[in-house]
């Protein structure tokens, strides 16, 4: 009797060690995800929609929901970012964190959504109209029905804020331009943003201009391919000048883990001692880890247009991305506001005036070829994608498209003064400057 | 095989097996495991009111094959002679994290203070504790997202006095309110325990319990996580007094 008591508790603690055991349960992405939830629109299972997201001679329209804790919590860390970048206030050194908000588009909801400030001396503007990021998956790990959260398809975009441009359009026109001559650039779209700050009515932030966020979409996009290296210079180093150069100023936005091999060998062929002794066996060096070609045609659109807040001036809002098809590292334009305008910062078509402190022009300007070619692309950009009669029918039409959207923006969340006049008025500037940019591009490279 | 050694070797079996993630995006997560706590200490009397403890832990989980963590206690309580007890503890933890890209031993301190209160009813012996306690990661800042991570703990046990049986059985049920900043806060765990010890005399007190933590509010409502731990302690009592 003891023996068949002590049996049935020995098998009972085993039953009990058993039900104890370790046990894992696979949840399916589609068995939580919610209401309104769709492949084409919401998943990561279908490719970036161009059409949808990017479509042009439209004004799109964003509706975005906070609660007051997550808006007011975001408004104390911009304060905090905007107190950054050290005496006498520089550049933002921290970066804004995301918060989430409820985010609608075409009588759809996106949740709980990554939402965050982003730039830098437009995040210092004394305005609510500030520059945002959204990161769709960004709160997966707190709210897993959103895993792999898409907006349809994109992971990433990016929201300029029109500063310093009362016309609106120059972020998306010099954009297009470089893109449209054959200059890498992302793809744009005109944005209204509404936003409910957690008080149950929607603010009017104003009009926006959306980019595609590089390392997310753009690189496939546009190369057919993201396997290769793609930085994001920002620093001394960005100016590849034998004073500061670092390679920890070249930040990856993709394969982190490995080296910078390719940004050190450029580096080495723009430098080597053959520049002066052997021009030919230099740009060989060069050509070899560069696309210097792209990089003439894109100094060519980029001083015709005067955008001065880049590579030559700034020492940033440029990409550098080594395609994998021909294994040399290509230039890709970011951030381009303040085109368009008649800057005194701005690099003159001949670049004479840039210090040796900027040897991708400096260098380059200074060797015959090289220069022959750039002023090639000069003439041919003016006569072609910057001419008249192409560039007057896109102010004509992005006015119209965008009259009512600058009519409506607010007093403290508007970039414009004197309300539409202002917005018209800029119009005017940009239709003078083209023509005023013209007129030395021919002269320049007759 | 009889009909028992049958039914227990299916349940056995079908236990180990667990489900395997499918083609589809989803995420694996841990419904169930069993735990081993083990720990060894020193426990100081100083007087009838102070008492002093110094405690080394094991706690193995994974069914029992993997560190969790190991940590070094040291402890101070203080009884009033009308049933409060006052008290606080210091751990040194090494936490084992085996999942995620960067997996690897974290080192965290935890503090926590005491509040206590104990009473007899006939052989019954009831107590209640009020827990607050933080816990931090070394090494890590605010700036990367390394908040406190602090806990309200609510603790009821009893214990009752059997004549002649040397093996007086012991429980408590806690629960424990989650508060850290940028996460969900509110219950997340409660915890339900029965054991017993066993008095060795000179030698010390050995300690055995059978433990089942139950995690409140999921991040996946319909999948709490369920622990199984048995607990085996040995400590050793100087008494100055």
């Amino acid at each position: 009797m003891k023996l068949v008591q002590s049996k049935t508790i020995g098998v009972l603690i085993l039953i009990g060690l058993a039900y104890s055991c370790r046990k894992e349960v696979f949840i399916s992405d589609d068995s939580i995800r919610p209401d309104g939830w769709t492949t084409e629109t919401h998943s990561n299972d279908v490719a970036p929609n161009y059409e949808v997201v990017f479509e042009e001679n439209k004004v799109h329209k964003i509706h975005i929901i906070f609660t007051s804790e997550d808006w007011q919590a975001m408004q104390t860390d911009l304060a905090d970012v905007q107190g950054g970048g050290g005496p006498g206030g520089g550049f933002p050194d921290q970066t804004p964190e995301y918060f989430k908000a409820d985010f609608f588009y075409d009588n759809l909801e996106w949740f709980n959504v990554g939402v965050r400030y982003k730039g830098n001396s437009s995040l210092r503007a004394n305005n609510g109209k500030l520059p945002f990021r959204f990161q769709f998956d960004k709160f997966e790990d707190e709210y897993p029905e959103i895993n792999n959260q898409r907006f349809y398809g994109f992971k990433e975009l990016a929201m300029s804020s029109a500063y310093k441009d009362q016309s609106l359009m120059r972020e998306k026109t010099a954009t297009d331009i470089f893109r449209h001559y054959g200059v890498p650039a992302t793809r744009t779209a005109f944005y209204e943003i509404y936003i409910d700050k957690g008080t149950g009515s929607y603010q009017y932030f104003g009009l926006y201009t959306m980019n595609e966020v590089v390392f997310d979409s753009f690189l496939n996009n546009y190369f057919g391919s993201e396997s290769g290296n793609c930085y994001k210079p920002d620093g001394d180093g960005a100016k590849f000048s034998v004073t500061g150069f670092s390679l920890a100023d070249f930040e990856k936005k993709t394969n982190e883990a490995t080296g910078r091999d390719d940004i050190q060998a450029m580096y080495d062929a723009l430098h080597a001692s053959t520049r002066t002794s052997d021009p030919t066996a230099w740009k060989t060096g060069l050509e070899a880890t560069f696309d210097v070609d792209g990089f003439l045609k894109y100094l060519a659109v980029n001083n015709t247009i005067q955008n001065w807040d880049t590579y030559g001036v700034m020492t940033h809002n440029y990409y550098l991305y080594n395609d994998p098809a021909i294994g040399k590292l290509k230039w890709i334009v970011w951030d381009n506001n303040e085109a368009l305008s008649d800057n005194r910062r701005a690099i003159p078509l001949a670049m004479n005036t840039t210090v040796t402190d900027w040897p991708l022009i400096n260098y380059l300007i200074n060797n015959s070829d090289y220069e022959i070619t750039y002023k090639a692309y000069v003439k041919s950009f003016a006569n072609s994608t910057f001419a008249s009669s192409r560039m007057s029918g896109i102010y004509s039409t992005q006015q119209t498209l965008l009259t009512t959207s600058a009519t409506n923006e607010e007093t403290g969340y508007t970039h414009i003064t004197g309300g539409v006049g202002g917005f018209t008025s800029a119009v005017s500037t940009l239709l003078s400057h083209n023509s005023t940019r013209i007129t030395a591009a021919n002269i320049y490279a007759p | 095989m009889n009909k028992i050694n049958k039914i227990a070797l299916i349940v056995i079996t079908l236990s180990f097996i667990g489900l395997k993630s499918f083609s589809q995006d989803g995420e694996t997560i841990v419904v169930n495991d069993f735990e081993t706590w083990t720990k060894a200490g020193l426990k100081l009397k100083l007087d009838k009111n102070w008492s002093f403890g110094l405690e080394q832990q094991l706690r193995l989980d994974s069914n029992s094959t993997e560190v969790e963590a190991y940590f070094t206690e040291f402890n101070a309580q203080y009884k009033t002679e009308k049933g409060l007890v006052f008290g606080g503890g210091f751990r040194f933890i090494r936490e084992n994290d085996n999942e995620g890209k960067i997996q690897g031993y974290e080192n965290h301190i935890r503090f926590n203070f005491d509040l206590g209160y104990k009473h007899f009813i006939k052989r019954l012996k009831l107590r209640y504790r009020v827990r607050f306690q933080t816990k931090n990661e070394l090494g890590k800042s605010k700036d990367e997202g390394d908040y406190a991570n602090n806990h309200l703990r609510l603790k009821l046990g009893g214990e009752y006095n059997i004549k002649k049986w040397k093996f007086d059985p012991k429980i408590s049920v806690e629960l424990f309110h989650h508060m850290e900043e940028g996460e969900e806060n509110g219950l997340d765990k409660f915890r339900a325990t029965i054991g017993t010890s066993y008095d060795l005399k000179k030698y010390g007190d050995l300690g055995l319990f059978y433990r089942l933590e139950r995690e409140l509010n999921p991040t996946y409502i319909n999948y709490p996580k369920i622990s199984y731990i048995v607990g085996l302690s040995y400590i050793y009592t100087i008494k100055l007094n």
